[in-house]
């Protein structure tokens, strides 16, 4: 099981994934989701327009759309900086 | 900068791993030698027939050192599980440290953060706790093998006790360091998660603007 992620993470996580079409099986496997939270942060990605459905051989597949960018670059840029720019564990 | 990062990532996974290692390492020792310390004065009680309080008060100190001990080892396993797949994740991603695949590991450490968080303070108490119960016993053998040179008792039989004393202040000393490297960890981690609350606030207003 993965461990404890923020829902901005998992967000993410999804967008990123789904830069090329992924099945809905794809992305709950991937961002290990059960089916009920999985449909549930689609939902929400689509309703942002971050992600956008198309049908091929009677499968909906998710891809992201421009929409996202700025949400995926500011998330990318952020928690870079956030590991760069803080106090370093050593032993 | 990829190099940078990619450096820092290497650094700290190096330092975290060997820490869990040697928990791993200093959780085994202790645990066979309060079992080895408890069985020893049980049968040292048995032998003589009647209650010693001297040995039972080691016998006591033995065994719950032992507790102390699995129970320490058993939470060094869990951490160090977690390091090495973050470790495997790192090494697989190493040699393309893009920036999707950087924050992707600092997602996950952040995660095994969270997840870990009261694993690691019960680790930090579990060892501290031995530490002191090994110390204890190290001093008490210390003062018996004292004892035993005046008393001029075989070479073979001081060489034992002296070895028996090093491994007992050993582990003490090392139950007593640990729990400090692991606060420095936390405390790096806490930062970063108190950082993240300020990211969340950023991206909340990303999520804001982008209302159908």
């Amino acid at each position: 099981m993965k461990p404890r992620r923020t829902q901005y993470e998992i967000y993410w996580e999804i967008l990123t994934f789904c830069k090329s079409p992924k099945t809905f099986t794809n992305i709950i496997n991937r961002c290990d989701l059960n089916s009920k939270i999985g449909k549930e942060y689609l939902e929400f990605l689509k309703e942002k327009g971050f992600l956008s459905t198309s049908m091929n051989e009677e499968k909906s597949l998710f891809v992201t759309t421009d929409h996202a960018n700025n949400y995926v670059t500011t998330f990318t840029k952020m928690y870079k900086e956030l590991f760069e720019k803080s106090p370093e564990f050593k032993l | 900068m990829a190099t940078d990062i990619s450096n820092k990532f290497q650094r700290e996974l190096k330092s975290f791993y060997a820490l869990s290692v040697m928990n791993i390492i200093f959780g085994g020792i202790g645990m066979a030698l309060g079992i080895s310390a408890g069985v020893q004065n049980v049968l040292a009680l048995v032998e003589a027939r009647s209650l010693l309080l001297y040995q039972f008060a080691l016998t006591l100190i033995g065994f719950l050192a032992f507790g102390i001990s699995l129970r320490w080892l058993l939470s060094s396993v869990e951490i160090l599980d977690g390091a090495t797949d973050i470790k495997d994740d790192y090494e697989k991603s190493k040699t393309k440290l893009d920036d999707e695949n950087a924050t992707s590991l600092v997602v996950k450490m952040m995660a095994y953060y969270r997840d870990n968080r009261s694993t690691i303070r019960r680790l930090t108490l579990l060892s501290k706790i031995a530490g002191i119960c090994f110390f204890v016993n190290g001093i008490i053998l210390l003062i018996n093998t004292t004892n035993n040179i005046i008393l001029g008792a075989s070479l073979s039989s001081i060489l034992l006790m002296v070895i028996g004393t090093i491994l007992n202040l050993v582990v003490g000393a090392s139950g007593i360091i640990i729990p400090r490297s692991f606060r420095k960890y936390s405390s790096v981690w806490e930062y970063r998660l108190e950082q993240s609350t300020r990211v969340e606030r950023e991206l909340d207003k990303e999520l804001e603007g982008q209302l159908k």
